[in-house]
């Protein structure tokens, strides 16, 4: 750390400048002006205090809190889980810790609870995510000029996603309830769905989850598209209507094409959170019934805060990760080859 | 009346509808608040009510209200406030800086935001343990600036980048050290981009509960583990909750509401 | 007062082409020096690097003799007026121009004198209180003059300054940058692409192109002495017509044929011995051309397309005998023309020629610029 407490030193000196006229370094014979300001010469090869040097210890610098802040707290706990994962540890009986290797990963994906789990968080993320996709197209596209009327809109509709997700799990258990929910009620006396409420029958409770996601999350995808489509060159729309292509054509082959990063974009963001779905499921089913709705997360919770399977759990935990950062490595090619495609 | 002006009324109707069905639910709940507890489950469901303050009233009764919320606007404030110091002038530097590290650094602190809370709790549950830091507030606060400060130094990172170097040249030929070219100009230019990540920061801090839930005791719980654990309390009731989910969602809303321009600016933050 | 020197400069990016390539350069001091060239041959970087924006690779930057490759921006006291201006944005206009003297520690009165002294010579008196967003472009021009003004810099740095304005106002302000710095005699280092504003401005230019200096002299010297097919082609519009030749010895001594048109070169060349056979690039601006009483024999022409500027007539002429070599194919790796290229002459506006005439056209030997056909130079 010398030589960066050394540029501190010389950043504070900068005011108490004292400059030294070094002959050997000035190959003009000119007469140097009076009032010339001297400067601290070091050897012309060693810059170590330069500006340019400087510079790169200041941004350093202002960098490395965050970074080693997010290392010490961050990366730290998780490496440390990692490492629980190669074990077969449970706290509540800390003495029969043994040295597992892959074990829990196996297991993730061998046993049947576990695997149900990845098949539903894979349907709730795909199919939640293209249902939002889909409507919150359509949304952005009524939102598309900008005027009072429809950014007060766009502002009332986010409503819904700056709530808790806990509240929102709440706000649903409580009307779709058959017994005394106000929905639930209704449809339970015209006879749709199960007896006791969609949310207790192990079919139809995943499909409304995924509908109280797309409620809670829609808005922000339309909102993500809308500035897409603002983004959009509009002397190449304007041309194509001027061309004579009718709003569908303009649409298919003009807007869809260009939005197609901003498509993967929204999509990226949406597919990383929905993947880690928790707060909503959690207090709505709690996984169930059964394991009906059992995600990815509640899996990992449940193994690992309930039962304290912490070895197991963190194996899920890594799992997630994983899956999670495939899915994002494919949209992000994705992202980069249409983006080469379009702007060339 | 031409074609236009009857699409323009067209769509007009179907967004008002639109955010209408939207909002549906939030109104079921603020109005559970205000309904006598006979009529918020009426059977069959009806649509009017008698208003009432009564909840409120047993809210209070129940919960040490203005405990949580402190807890909350403390955890929520703390948080913010570290990640902001720590993060914009990180993603300053990331946005000056000429090298392709800093790029990787960049998705490196994106990439934090895909973890799952799940994965590094545990860990770090027992961690806060050995320190004795659990059941405080900071436990809550250290491990929310983590994710908040990734959070602000993407975003940052992203907005200095679209900001011109230009400014800070001109300050430092006039006579800016570094740090005082930082301060003096680029923090100025940056504040709609740090207060768009102040808000995100606090929305997520103020709405999570898995890590408060096991972090903190009695004394420190936020708004958000009282929800969670009211429910399904035998003696809490639906309007109770509901006069609850106020003080934990009314706040939130409104800000979103009144700096809805930061809002759309973080959300949209990336897309070109 | 500066004197600014550049010695064997090079910068590289990373494992890529050098943006600037073994500059030595000599700026005297309170001279006003214009660097130009086309968009990416480094005088935007060289300005940048006295600056100290950039880092320099190797070689040595003198500011007053001493060496300067790593002095912070800061202690180089320069000033500097940006393309895009970089005006602070959150700052008013008396603010924007106060900002160097307060950052560094002037009295506050002294502060508010210069300023006010500042805003008299720019014409910026009213709007002091105003923020920049409010200004029109030409007003926010005039700040970033005022602020690199109020300071009593070594030397003033301006980066296309006048690139963001309309023609008129351009004009305009050419006038007000020569002059004022003539009142201050502070050494200016002026980067532009325009020749034009280069050849009006400039006490002495330095052309460059691809991170090299192609030449450095008074502009009437570029356009009279130019060095390489580059500096002719790039000073003077319209653009110089380049003809491909060979010397040969005539009767009269030393001559150029073009195709065959053979023009002898008198006394001009005799120094340089024999070159009987040397393949040439024979340059001649267009108002060098005369048209030929149809005694004298020239070159053959047909006008192809006659532009009537009113003062003058601009003739593009297809020459079938002499092989014109496209400007473009002088800066290598675009070659832009499939079409054949044209001559192009200036002549007086009175005369009476259309479409379709055939002329000829002559060359006082004094008037043409020889080159090397292989390396480009001048002879």
């Amino acid at each position: 750390m010398t030589a960066l407490s050394d540029a501190c030193i010389l950043a504070a000196s900068e005011d108490a400048r004292i400059w030294t006229m070094a002959r050997k370094y000035t190959m003009t014979d000119t007469e140097l002006p009076v009032a010339v300001p001297r400067q601290i010469l070091r050897s012309r090869r060693d810059n170590s205090f330069g500006y340019f040097v400087r510079r790169r210890y200041f941004l350093l610098f202002l960098a490395l809190p965050a970074f080693v802040y997010v290392m010490i707290v961050g990366v730290g706990p998780l490496a440390r889980g990692a490492w629980y994962s190669l074990f077969d540890y449970n706290l509540q009986r800390p003495a029969r810790t043994r040295f597992a290797g892959l074990d829990n990963y196996i297991t993730v994906f061998t046993d049947q609870s576990s695997l149900l789990a990845i098949y539903n968080t894979f349907l709730f993320t795909i199919v939640g995510v293209t249902v939002q996709l889909i409507l919150g197209f359509g949304i952005a596209l009524l939102l598309w000029r900008d005027d009072r009327f429809n950014r007060t809109c766009l502002a009332f509709l986010l409503i819904p996603a700056t709530i808790t997700p806990l509240v929102v799990g709440l706000i649903f258990k409580g009307l779709l309830g058959a017994d005394y929910g106000m929905v639930g009620h209704l449809l339970a006396n015209a006879g749709i769905g199960p007896e006791g409420g969609l949310l207790s029958d192990g079919r139809t409770a995943l499909w409304v989850l995924i509908a109280i996601d797309c409620w809670e999350w829609t808005p922000l995808m339309a909102l993500i598209l809308l500035a897409g489509l603002k983004a959009l060159p509009v002397d190449v729309l304007e041309a194509a209507r001027a061309d004579g292509a009718t709003a569908t054509q303009r649409f298919a082959r003009i807007i869809l094409p260009l939005m197609l990063p901003s498509v993967f974009l929204a999509l990226i963001l949406r597919v990383m959170d929905a993947f880690r779905v928790f707060d909503t499921v959690f207090v709505t089913t709690g996984g169930g019934p059964g394991d009906a709705t059992q995600t990815l997360m509640l899996l990992a919770v449940k193994e690992g805060l309930s039962f304290f399977n912490i070895g197991y759990a963190s194996a899920i935990g890594n799992v997630t990760i994983a899956f999670i950062a495939i899915m994002a490595s494919i949209l992000v090619l994705a992202v980069r080859r249409t983006d080469v495609r379009i702007n060339g | 009346m031409n074609a236009a002006a009857t699409q323009l009324i067209a769509r007009r109707v179907l967004l008002v509808a639109i955010t209408v069905v939207f909002l549906l639910p939030v109104a079921w709940l603020i109005s559970t608040a205000y309904k006598p507890s006979s009529q918020i489950f009426s059977i069959p469901p009806r649509l009017g009510f008698t208003p009432t303050l009564e909840q409120f009233r047993s809210v209070f009764s129940y919960f040490h209200v203005w405990s949580l919320l402190k807890s909350s606007l403390i955890i929520s404030g703390g948080s913010v406030i570290l990640s902001l110091l720590l993060g914009v002038p990180a993603g300053y530097s990331l946005a000056r800086s000429r090298s392709r590290l800093a790029s990787l650094c960049a998705y490196f602190f994106l990439a934090i935001r895909m973890v799952p809370a799940v994965a590094a709790l545990i860990p770090f549950y027992m961690v806060m343990r050995d320190i004795g830091l659990l059941g405080t507030w900071w436990a809550v606060i250290i491990i929310n600036t983590m994710l908040n400060c990734a959070f602000v130094t993407w975003m940052m990172f992203s907005y200095f980048r679209s900001l011109p170097p230009e400014l800070e040249e001109a300050a430092m030929t006039d006579g800016c050290t570094q740090m005082g070219a930082f301060l003096k100009v680029a923090v100025p230019s940056a504040r709609s981009g740090m207060i768009a990540s102040a808000l995100f920061c606090i929305m997520f801090s103020w709405n999570d509960f898995l890590y408060p839930m096991f972090l903190t005791r009695l004394d420190t719980k936020p708004l958000s583990v009282a929800l969670l654990t009211a429910y399904g309390t035998k003696d809490i009731t639906w309007g109770t909750l509901g006069a609850l989910a106020h003080f934990s969602t009314v706040p939130i809303v409104l800000m979103a509401l009144f700096l809805n321009r930061y809002f759309v600016q973080g959300a949209t933050n990336g897309v070109q | 007062m500066a004197q600014i020197t550049f010695h064997d400069v090079s910068k590289l990016y990373e494992g890529s082409y050098p943006a600037v390539h073994n500059l030595n350069l000599d700026i005297r001091d309170g001279e006003f020096m214009v660097l130009v060239g086309p968009s990416g041959c480094g005088k935007s970087t060289a300005l940048r690097m006295v600056a100290g924006l950039e880092e320099i690779t190797s070689g040595e930057l003198r500011i007053n003799g001493v060496r300067s490759n790593d002095l912070s921006p800061r202690d180089r006291d320069i000033a500097m007026v940006f393309q895009s201006y970089a005006l602070y944005p959150h700052l008013t206009v008396a603010e924007n121009i106060a900002f160097g003297l307060r950052v560094r520690g002037f009295e506050r009165e002294e502060v508010t004198r210069k300023v006010k002294q500042t805003a008299e010579l720019l014409e910026l008196t009213e709007y002091l209180d105003r923020k920049p967003a409010k200004l029109s472009g030409g007003q926010r021009q005039r700040v970033a003059m005022g602020r690199a003004l109020v300071r009593s810099p070594n030397a003033f740095l301006m980066d296309e300054p006048l690139s963001n304005l309309d023609a008129r106002l351009r004009g305009q302000m050419r006038s007000e940058i020569s002059k004022l710095q003539r009142m201050t005699a502070v050494t200016t280092i002026y980067v532009t692409h325009d020749q034009v504003e280069a050849m009006t401005m400039g006490e002495r230019v330095a052309v460059m192109n691809k991170g090299t200096l192609q030449q450095l002299d008074t502009p009437r010297a570029l356009y009279d002495r130019p060095k390489n097919l580059f500096v002719a082609s790039f000073i003077g519009t319209p653009p110089v017509n380049f003809l491909r030749g060979v010397l040969i010895s005539a009767e009269g001594g030393p001559a150029v044929r073009m195709g065959s048109f053979t023009l002898g070169l008198g006394g001009r060349f005799g120094g340089l011995g024999p070159r009987d056979g040397q393949q040439v690039i024979a340059g001649i601006r267009p108002e060098a051309f005369r048209i030929a009483d149809g005694a004298v024999p020239g070159l053959n022409v047909a006008a192809a397309f006659v532009e009537d500027l009113g003062a003058t007539l601009l003739l593009h002429l297809d020459s079938p005998e002499a092989e014109v070599v496209p400007a473009s194919v002088v800066e290598d790796d675009v070659d832009l023309e499939a079409v054949r290229p044209r001559l192009r002459a200036v002549v007086d506006g009175s005369l009476k020629i259309t479409s379709g005439d055939r002329l000829v056209l002559t060359v006082d030997p004094a008037a043409i610029h020889l080159f090397d056909a292989s390396t480009g130079d001048a002879l």
